[in-house]
């Protein structure tokens, strides 16, 4: 019988092609919606954690206040690090500092917002090539190397360095007196996040040049932990060396707690989350939709069917199998056209929009559950088909 | 012996409704189908034969009084138990309601497959069907791409498919031109006669009246005129040959049969007793029966012969007794139906009268 209910299933699908498309474009248009909130969210999550992932560290010491990367570090005493450089396991420990700038378009001087993260030249504090090969020209006066991959107008610092080579900047203070010219001397490719359009990174001599902050006050501490150690042990002992004046992180836990920080407490974290569902209601809703017009569509064939004996479970089959072929036929356009919809907005903003096959793999669940939830709500319609209404 | 009914309903009611607008439209209908029958059910818009058909389709739980179909009680079943005992039995709509995504074929083998029926044999059935009713090169038509009449050839095909003792079919030829109704018809009882079943038809179609076993004639919920055709005729010829009866028209010989109830008797059933009240009169319509006066056999009665008028005439008591030998069938007329059959024919009344005084 389920063979039967399958079949009967795909010939009523096949039978009315003009309504077949239709429904299959809604059902595409919802999985689409579904593929453009993941991709966004994780756009917002991947791009939050693109440098702390670039970062030469196991370990993450940070300030008593501190509460996301995205939310700018607090600073803390350099000689906080110094202590925590005595924990067992511990390989050594790069400052990083970090702080939010500006440097003036190079098109019409309109300011331009940057991260700038400086390191002592000679502790490199990333595990990129693009940036341990050039910090050394990075560690000459007044010059710094540039996210190549960021927004805005730093496309025309970009493009005049790819064509003249080192390029000069101006970096914008408060204060006119303040206003220093640095120059681009290359380029590194981590790509922007929602909060920065730009990243710009140099030695920490020059990061005092730029910025007048003491090199006393570090925004974090880059732990890498000795072979053989454990980084999770690490982080204890760090944590209890310093107790309430520092937070401590492995590595994958700072990561999380970016997403979480994006997830929980940022409106546009809260956006995405919402969006998502909201987009797999609507998905669920358009297949219900497409799978009702069908169901109205042969109501007087199951009251038939009914009528001849074929029983709940019949219809059960019979309704699961055309919501189902529905959206795994609905499925593959729409992740073709996902994809399409991920390279212009990747292109437009810059942002890590990758179409991932935990993604395809969870969102095609995703389309199945609402399969059979559309195929649950039908269920409740077909009862409505009543063979006694059959007799005039 | 006497043959178990595919059908049989006592004082059968049905409500719509609940509450204060609980409406009965069945009336203690009482009816037993016979196999080998095609019953016709007429009557007037809402007189109820739909609502009656639904129930013998166990489309409906029957709510009050005793509905057997096919040997299962339907009274207080419903769900998953009615749908099990629909598989037995066969449908035609009459707007057909073919599945419009599948082919001609394809429609009737549908229906195998809650029979367990093997793709090969069921398509063999169906195949057949269809050629007989004259579909042999629509096989692979989709109901689209058939006319009216041919659609409802399909639905017939579809319900017969499965060889079910029991068909129920409304309108069914309402879709057809002339020849094709009886064809339909002609297949239908041939169905009947071969699986030992039986056949219900709700109809208003005058072309195929006549091939009815049984005509049922419904008004307001109730079944007014419950007449078996072939019967009918024989009775209307047995009453002809009676005296009483001879001078009456066929209408209203016909109308007399009708009123004559079928009464079953099995071996030395006394059907008449020497000394009763005469209330009702008899014609022997199956076995024999003998007369005895005061114990002693005086006469054996034969298939046609009339009994028990005298004391109806007379108003005298029974003068003899009648007991059945074998079991039998006789019909039965009241007093008053027997009374006002011979106000018809009032000159033959009082010769009769005459002659029986006289004795």
């Amino acid at each position: 019988m389920f063979a039967v209910a399958t079949q009967l299933a795909f010939r009523q699908l096949t039978h009315r092609g003009a309504k077949l498309a239709g429904a299959l474009l809604g059902v595409c248009v919802a999985i689409v919606l579904i593929f453009t909130q993941v991709g966004f969210q994780n756009a917002l999550y991947d791009s939050a954690v693109g440098i702390p992932n670039a970062l030469n560290a196991d370990v993450f010491i940070a300030g008593p206040t501190f509460h996301s990367w995205a939310d700018s570090p607090p600073w803390m005493p350099r000689g906080t690090l110094y202590e925590a450089e005595g924990v067992p396991g511990v390989a050594g420990i790069t400052p990083l500092y970090t702080s939010a700038m500006a440097v003036a378009s190079p098109a019409d001087g309109h300011s331009l917002s940057a991260y700038l993260m400086a390191f002592p030249s000679g502790q490199p504090a990333f595990l990129r090539d693009d940036i341990n090969r050039q910090i050394g020209d990075a560690a000459m006066a007044d010059r710094v190397l540039m996210d190549g991959e960021s927004r805005d107008d730093f496309e025309l610092i970009r493009d005049a360095f790819l064509k003249n080579g080192p390029t000069e900047v101006v970096v914008l203070n408060p204060s006119e007196s303040l206003q220093k010219v640095v120059e681009v001397s290359g380029l590194f490719g981590i790509g922007p996040s929602f909060s920065i359009d730009g990243s710009i990174i140099t030695s920490d001599l020059n990061f005092y040049r730029m910025t007048q902050i003491p090199l006393d006050r570090v925004g974090l501490g880059l732990v890498r932990v000795r072979p053989g150690s454990d980084a999770k042990a690490v982080r204890t002992a760090i944590q209890q060396k310093l107790g309430p004046r520092a937070h401590v992180f492995t590595k994958p836990e700072f990561a999380a707690n970016e997403v979480r920080y994006y997830a929980e407490e940022t409106p546009i974290g809260y956006i995405f989350r919402m969006g998502l569902v909201v987009g797999v209601l609507v998905g669920t809703v358009f297949i219900s939709q497409a799978l009702h017009g069908i169901v109205n569509d042969n109501l007087k064939e199951y009251a038939t069917l009914r009528a001849m004996g074929y029983d709940q479970s019949f219809f059960l089959v019979l309704v699961t199998a055309i919501s189902l072929t529905l959206a795994v036929c609905a499925y593959l356009p729409s992740t073709l056209m996902a994809w399409g919809i991920y390279r212009l907005a990747a292109g437009a903003t810059k942002l890590p929009l990758q179409m991932k096959l935990g993604d395809m793999s969870m969102i095609f669940s995703v389309v199945v559950a609402m399969g059979l939830a559309a195929s649950l709500l039908a269920i409740r319609k077909l009862k409505a088909a009543d063979p006694v209404d059959l007799f005039a | 012996m006497s043959v178990a009914p595919l059908i049989s309903a006592r004082k059968l009611s049905h409500f719509f409704g609940e509450g204060e607008t609980r409406t009965q439209v069945l009336f203690d209908n009482s009816l037993d189908i016979l196999p080998g029958q095609l019953v016709i059910m007429t009557g007037p818009s809402g007189s109820g034969k739909t609502t009656l058909l639904t129930l013998f389709g166990a489309l409906r739980s029957a709510q009050s009084g005793r509905l057997a179909v096919l040997g299962h009680d339907l009274a207080g079943i419903a769900g998953a138990a009615l749908t099990e005992i629909r598989r037995n039995i066969g449908f035609i709509f009459q707007m057909h309601n073919l599945l419009e995504s599948l082919t001609a074929l394809e429609n009737v083998v549908m229906a195998t497959h809650l029979i367990g029926l093997s793709q090969t044999e069921a398509e063999a059935r169906g195949k057949q069907l269809l050629e007989r009713l004259g579909l042999g090169h629509r096989l692979h038509h989709k109901p689209c791409e058939l006319s009216g009449g041919q659609r409802q050839r399909v639905a017939v095909a579809r319900a017969m498919v499965n060889r079910p003792r029991l068909i129920l079919a409304d309108e069914p030829t309402a879709a057809l031109d002339k020849a094709s109704s009886l064809e339909v018809v002609a297949l239908l009882h041939e169905h009947a006669e071969q699986q030992q079943g039986a056949v219900v038809m709700v109809t208003h179609d005058n072309r195929i009246i006549d091939r009815a076993d049984r005509i049922m004639a419904m008004v307001d919920g109730r079944i007014i005129s419950d007449v078996t055709v072939g019967e009918m005729v024989a009775i209307c010829e047995f009453l002809r040959g009676i005296p009483a009866f001879a001078h009456l028209s066929t209408g209203e010989l016909t109308s007399v049969a009708e009123k004559m109830r079928p009464r079953r008797f099995l071996d030395g059933e006394a059907l008449i007793t020497q000394g009763e009240v005469g209330e009702e009169f008899f014609l022997l319509f199956q076995g024999r029966a003998e007369v005895l006066v005061n114990g002693s056999q005086v006469a054996s009665l034969e298939l046609g012969s009339p009994f028990g008028e005298r004391a109806l005439l007379t108003g005298e008591a029974r003068n003899a007794t009648v007991l059945g030998r074998g079991e039998g069938l006789v019909y039965v007329l009241g007093k008053s139906d027997f009374e006002a059959a011979l106000e018809m024919s009032p000159s033959f009344k009082e010769q009769l009268r005459n002659i029986y005084f006289a004795r």
